[in-house]
Parts: structure tokens; sequence; C-alpha cells
């Protein structure tokens, strides 16, 4: 019994940890493939959606779950200005001047919410406590949510790329194809659209995650590491690498720390993006420069 | 000099270049027409090492040059220019042709740090011989221009006095005359003429069909991929396969 | 040589000033704010090197740490001399370059500096979680400052006080641009020149790209090295996240707000946006939306950095 528990407990963290960074990750390549922009503050992106997600739901006391969808809405949009005013003007020309405003950005988010939340960490509380067995085996709710909700996002992503006029156009635009912007796709589309499903994956994770562990202003970091460990794994420019990185490495976060050590987690991580960096640059299913 | 066998590219399912053979020999000017598509290009890049060969040997002067990095190939003799006009944008003609004489290894790199009184005179050499490109390829004075600002004409013709710096021994040239006036043509034909007389082989790809009969002793031509022709002009105009690729393409005549 | 005349004594005297500022400058915070200055030149004229070779490199941070920790260990460990470890650090630094150099150089522009983040946050990791070298989370502390240099019967310079780490610091930057510039003017910087402007281009001419750029990055991480092994001996406690990816990124802005372009870029660059946040001290919480909006502002006005700033104004008034 308390084996499958633990075995059943093992696989959901690590199923909870490549949720949230397959959605980090698939935001980050999203933003970095299809607007060109070097998209620093995407772990902010991600804190502000933890920080949003609380106000409305510690805060304004709204359900968890609305809570989460209005925070992952807002955020999103937010970033389409934020994508029309200080990245497009550098779209294609020099992109150092956008990695500095990204940067810039991304401190100026961090500031606005040690301003407005303070420095402490605070707590998000769902109504999804309590546990339920599964083929024997006690598992939490929240970590089931988790997973479903993240599921639901890469699922609906997967079909708006690969279904909808809008979303072929951005993968033909993200290859670089010439004959995208003589059919009519417009980059200046592409772009916002990019940026608003790129922010607000990172927001549902922000959201998701506030809800499992404690939130800090400096959370953002942390995140913005996974997701570029994730591309360079699951490779670059290849969404489906992105699952693959994701599945991978937080499975590795999942099943190593209870049995080993975090430590040994991290090492394993590291010992297997170098491996891929020098055998595999381009990452599992890149495409090679 | 340059002997290709079996040359083989694969990108995934498609083969860009097939079994292809052909020689190069020591101060012949050969061309290598055929039309767009054919893996003119894909077999320049094999040749310099841009691209890497799925299956074949490239022998230069007996060595196999499939596994070797560009720069080591170009330092044995062969270098190129490109079909999109390859300058260093930034620098002045005269500093790009400077740049590019670096290839001699006389200078050490110590040497210069320190500015020693002999590499000093190197670089009056290095200096010297920059001048000497700009006056066989008639830019004298347009020395201090910035290459960027140049005229379409004469960016091609830097490029063509960028690989010179470099010593070649076997210059491969890909479509030196695209996007030239009549009188640009005729004067960088002249050129490359000069280039030839020299003692330089020449290894030409180019579109403009009379110019590359006109000056080119030997032509190669590819389609597709493969070998389909060889020959002198004359033998080249009366071919039947060749007249087919050019006329076969499309709804379009080449 | 017209330029030469004015600059030359111009630096001169500007270096004479350097030298007579611990005069009128006694505070020891002030003092300390100079001393990180000083640090910040190094790192962001080291990362300019790098740029300049083709590549950029996010990871300066890192190596910084790792010179850190590499004079720390030597000295609290090994109790070696504190000018060998320093020495150290910067081998530490050009070392790891050339280790990972080959490897990253085949990732392309953008990957090739999130890789480098990486390496910087792999450096932390193990800079947290080796224990029983590093000292974990807490990190080293009690490093001791730099050994006294005497010649007996001449003088004896210790270096306990504020001032004499200044003027330690204003020697290395001095000695550490000095070698940048003449690196830059140099046949391997016209060639990092070439690969930057052209790689492609460069390669078919003979330039083996590849190694160019990977002794550009050796040399940046260096200097890098070295700015890290001197932090650990002036600071005395060095800890794995002081140096992290947030300090990359400064390095960057320091760079790319102060101008690219030119050598004076990321001097400048360094200088007023280290001073930047002095300045705006009294703001408090407020004050990286300061930082943070003055430099997105000259991102916008002035993409080619401070440094361009004369000449925008001549291009304004001579109307276009």
């Amino acid at each position: 019994m308390a084996g499958s528990n633990l075995v059943a407990q093992i696989i959901l963290n690590g199923l909870m940890a490549a949720s949230i960074y397959i959605l980090v990750a698939l935001g980050l390549t999203l933003v970095l493939s299809m607007t060109g922009i070097v998209q620093l503050a995407h772990g902010e992106i991600y804190m502000l959606g933890a920080y949003g997600t609380y106000f409305f739901c510690v805060v304004l006391g709204l359900h968890y779950l609305l809570a989460l969808v209005i925070s992952t809405l807002i955020i999103g949009l937010v970033g389409v200005p934020l994508e029309k005013i200080f990245f497009r003007p550098f779209r294609g020309r020099d992109f150092m001047p956008s990695v500095i405003i990204a940067v810039g950005i991304m401190i100026m988010l961090q500031t606005t919410a040690i301003v407005n939340f303070g420095s402490s960490i605070k707590v998000v509380t769902t109504p999804f406590r309590g546990v339920m067995t599964i083929a024997g085996a006690i598992v939490s709710w929240e970590r089931l949510l988790v997973i479903a909700i993240s599921a639901i996002f890469v699922g609906g992503l997967f079909l708006l790329l690969r279904r909808t006029k809008m979303g072929l156009g951005m993968l033909a635009l993200s290859q670089d194809i010439r004959g995208a912007a003589l059919q009519g796709i417009s980059a200046d589309r592409v772009s916002s659209v990019a940026m608003f499903l790129g922010c607000s994956l990172a927001a549902v994770a922000g959201g998701l995650m506030g809800a499992i562990f404690n939130l800090s202003p400096s959370m953002g970091g942390y995140a913005l590491m996974k997701g570029i460990a994730v591309i360079i794994l699951g490779g670059m420019g290849s969404l489906a690498g992105v699952v693959l990185g994701g599945l991978i490495l937080g499975f590795i976060d999942g099943i190593v720390p209870p049995l080993l050590s975090v430590h040994m987690a991290n090492l394993i991580g590291f010992i297997c993006i170098i491996l891929i960096l020098i055998f595999r640059p381009q990452g599992i299913m890149g495409r090679p420069s | 000099m340059l002997h290709i066998k079996g040359l083989t590219k694969y990108f995934g399912g498609l083969s860009a270049v097939n079994e292809l053979d052909f020689t190069v020999n020591q101060e012949e000017a050969v061309g290598l027409i055929g039309p767009n598509g054919a893996g003119k290009t894909t077999t320049f890049n094999l040749i310099t090492g841009f691209l890497r060969a799925t299956k074949g040997t490239i022998l230069f002067e007996g060595r196999n040059l499939v596994r070797e990095k560009p720069h080591s190939i170009a330092k044995m003799g062969i270098v190129r220019t490109f079909q999109a006009t390859s300058i260093f944008p930034g620098f002045t003609v005269l500093q790009s042709l400077v740049a590019a004489s670096y290839l001699d290894p006389r200078i050490g790199f110590w040497e210069a740090a320190l500015h020693r009184s002999s590499s000093r005179r190197k670089e009056k050499d290095i200096l010297d011989q920059a001048h000497e490109i700009l006056k066989f390829v008639s830019m004298e004075q347009m020395k201090d221009l910035l290459a960027s600002k140049l005229p379409h004409g004469h960016k091609r013709i830097l490029g063509i006095a960028i690989a010179l710096a470099a010593h070649p021994k076997l210059l491969l040239l890909d479509e030196p005359l695209s996007g030239m006036n009549s009188s640009e043509v005729a004067s960088t034909l002249d050129l490359i003429n000069k280039i030839w007389h020299r003692g330089t082989t020449i290894l030409l790809i180019e579109h403009n069909m009379k110019a590359a009969m006109g000056f080119c002793k030997r032509i190669v031509v590819l389609n597709f991929g493969q070998k389909i022709a060889e020959g002198s002009p004359k033998e080249i105009r009366e071919n039947k396969n060749v007249i087919q690729a050019y006329l076969g393409v499309g709804d379009h005549a080449a | 040589m017209d330029r030469r005349e004015i600059t030359i004594p111009l630096n001169c005297a500007l270096i004479l000033f350097l030298f007579l500022i611990p005069l009128f400058v006694t505070g020891a915070y002030q003092l300390h704010v100079l001393v990180m200055t000083g640090i910040a030149v190094v790192l962001t004229s080291s990362l300019r090197l790098i740029f300049n070779s083709g590549q950029l490199s996010l990871g300066q941070g890192g190596m910084m740490t790792l010179g850190a920790y590499t004079s720390a260990l030597l000295v609290t460990k090994l109790g070696l001399s504190t000018w060998i470890a320093l020495g150290a650090s910067a081998a530490a630094g050009a070392l790891l370059g050339l280790l990972v150099g080959y490897p990253f150089m085949r990732l392309k522009g953008i990957y090739f500096s999130l890789v480098t983040v990486f390496m910087a946050e792999v450096i932390r990791l193990i800079a947290e979680q080796w224990r029983s070298v590093t000292g974990g989370t807490l990190g080293i502390s009690n490093i001791p400052a730099p050994d006294a240099i005497a010649i007996p019967g001449l003088f004896n310079i210790s270096f306990g006080s504020k001032v004499s780490f200044y003027y330690l610091t204003l020697i290395l930057v001095l000695l550490s641009l000095l070698a940048l510039y003449a690196l830059e003017r140099s046949r391997i910087g016209l060639t990092w020149f070439s690969v930057r402007e052209s790689d492609f281009l460069s390669e078919s001419i003979g330039i083996d790209t590849a190694s160019s750029k990977v002794l550009g990055f050796c040399i940046g991480s260096f200097f890098a090295g070295l700015a890290g092994g001197l932090y650990s001996q002036y600071n005395s406690v060095i800890t794995p996240s002081g140096f992290g990816f947030i300090y990359s990124m400064y390095v960057l802005i320091y760079m790319i707000v102060g101008g690219g372009q030119s050598f004076l870029g990321p001097i400048l660059g360094a200088v007023i946006l280290t001073f930047l946040p002095e300045v705006a001290r009294p703001l408090k919480a407020y004050q990286p939306y300061i930082f943070g909006g003055v430099v997105i502002l000259v991102m916008f006005l002035l993409p080619g950095g401070l440094v361009s700033l004369p000449q925008r104004i001549m291009t304004l008034f001579k109307g276009r």
C-alpha cells in the first residue's frame, strides 16, 4: 500500500513539475520564435501570474479558478501592448536594444511586485484541498488540478496552432518561410497573438504554482531558468521538443529528490543538458542550425 | 587539381547533389551551369566545406576535402565568392582588403599586439599588397569608401578582390555577374580574365550564358544535382540534354 | 594625428584625477561604490570584448563567481598567497571559457547567450550544493585581504583599508583596460571585427572563426574571473548568488546603454549606471523604476548608447 502510494506520489510530482515547466517553456518558445523578442522578462510574467491570482483570490476573495482565469487573461492581454510599444519597433533590426528593454521591464515588474505586495512570502490557498485515492494511492487534488489545467492549455495550444489559419500562419512565420508574408499573414498580428499566448501560458503557470508553493517577488528567475533549460534540452524552435524536454526535466525533478536528493536532481538535469549540448546542440528535437 | 568523385549530398530525403563527378585541371577556366536549383551553389558549398558531403570525395592536390573546415580549405588555396553579395559592410574598401590579407600567417599574434617593428614592417607589406589588389581591380579611387555604401556592381568586385587577397590557387566564383549592367559585365569579365591569365584556376557559376560560354574553355552542366553534360561551349550549346533541361523547366523558357 | 594630441593628455589628466580622488573622497561608503564601479568597468569592458568577437555571453556573473570562489578557496583552504589566488581566479575564468567555448560556439546567436546563462546558473548551483567545499548558501567568509607587498627598507603596502583597496582596484582596472584596448587594436582584434562583420566571409578567406570566437570568450572570461577574485579579497564574504543572472544582466545593460560600438561606451555605462542607483537612493523602493526607466528611455532615444549622444546632438543641429 505504502509502496504504490510512494510511486503514485512520485509520478504525480513528476507530472506536475513537467506541466509547469512545459507551460513556461512553451510560452517562452512561442515568444522567442514568433516575435523575435528575447523575452527575458518571461519569468516576471510568470511571477505576475502568481501574484495576480493571489490578488483576485486572496485579496478580492474570488474563487481560485476564477481568479486564475482572470489573472491569466489580463496578463496575456497586457503583454500585447507591451510587445507593440516596447519590442515591435526593434523587430528585425539589431536585437540588442530589445534585450535591454526586456531586462528593464523585468526589473520594473519585479519592483512593482515588491512595492505592491511586499517582499515577504505570500500563500495562496485553493478550495481544492484534500486528497482522493486513485488505484489505492493517495493523491492531492491540487496537484491533479495543476496537471489537468496544464494539459488543457497545452492541448488547446496545439489545436490552435495546427488547426486554425492564424496558428498555421504563426508556425510558418516562425520557420522563416518567405511565403508566409506572401500569403497575407501579417507578422504584426502574429506577434501580438504569440505574445498574448506566451504571456498567458506563463501567467497560468505562475497562478498554478502559486497555489502549490509560496510566492515571492523573485520566483520569476527560477521559472526563466527552467524554461530555458527545457528549451535547450528539448529543442530550439520545436514545440514538441519543448513538451519532451519538459517531461524529462519534470520527471527528473519529481523522481530524484525523494529518492536521492534535490542536489542530485539538479545535477542529473545539468548533466543531461551538457550532454545534449555536446552531442546535439540544437536539442533533442531541434532543427540543426 | 580538383577531382570530384561520386559527390552526393542529401537534405533529408532529397538529394541536392547526386553522384557528381568532374575535374578541374590547373589553370583551366571551367564553367558550371544549369537551371535554377540544379545544385551548383550546393556543389560550391560542398567543395569549400560549408556543407558536409553525404558521400563521395573531393580531392584537391591529393588531399580529400570532405571533412575539412572552410577556413582550412581556404588556407589550402581554394577561395570562393558568394552568390549574395558578401563584403564586410562596416569596413572601408581598403580595410576590407587589409583584413583579408591577414591570411598571411607571417605576423604572429603577440608580435602584432606589441607592435614590434618587425610586425610593423609586415603590416606595411600587407598594406602594399592591399593597394596592389585595389589597383588590379581598378578600385583605387574608392579605397576609403564604406563597403556598404558602394554601388552593387562594385560590391561584387570588392567581393572578388577580398577573395584575391586570400591568394587563391583555385577561385570559385558564384554568379559574379548577377545584377550587373552590360558595361559592368564587360569590365568584370575582363577582370576575371586577368585573374585567370595570372595563373589562377577558375571555376565559375554563371546564369549569364553568353558570358559563361564566352569566357570558359570547358563547361559542366548540372541538372537536379547530376552532371548531364560536359564539354566545350560549342558542344554544350548543341547538346540536346542541355537544351531540354533549360526548356523543360516549368512553363517558361529559361 | 590631431585627435591623438588631445586624447593622450586628456587621458593622463583623467588618470591623475582618479589617483587623487581619495584625497577628497574619504567616506567608506563612497569608496566602496568606487571600488564596485571599478569592478563593473572591468566586467563590462570584457563583455564588450566577447561581444566584439562575435557572440554575446550573458554569463559574466557566473565567471565572476567562479573567480571569487577559486581565489577564496585557494587562500582559505590551501593557504596560498592572495596574489597567486588572484591570478588563479583569472585563469579559472579563461579555462572554463576554453572548456565550454567550442561546444557553445556551435550554437547561433541567442541560443549561445541562453547557454551562457545556463552555465552561470550551473556555477551557482555547484557553489550552493557542494557544501563541503564551498560552504553552501552561506558561502565563504573571512576571506583575508590581499597580502601585503613589502620590500624591506623601501616600503610596506598593506591592504587593510578601503583607500588601499581603491588604489589596488584602480591599478588593476587601468591595466585591464590597457590590455583590452591593445587586444582590440591588434591583429586579433581585426580578426574579431571581420568575423563579426561577416562570419562566413571570414571563414571563406581562411579565418578560423570558431577559434577566434573561443579566444574572445576566454579572454573576456579571464577578466571576469579576475574581477571575481578581486571582489572576494575585497569583500571577505562571498555567496553563491552574489553575482547571478541579474548581475550578468546589469553588466549587459551597462555595455549597451553605454554604447557597444566604442571602447569608451562600456566604461561610461558602467560608471553612470552604477552611480545612478546611488543618486536615486533617497527614492528607496522606487529606485529600480528610475533605473529601469532610464535604461528603456536610452534604448529608445539612443540605440547606439550614451556614447552616441554627441553624434545625435550634431545630427539634430545639422537639421538632417
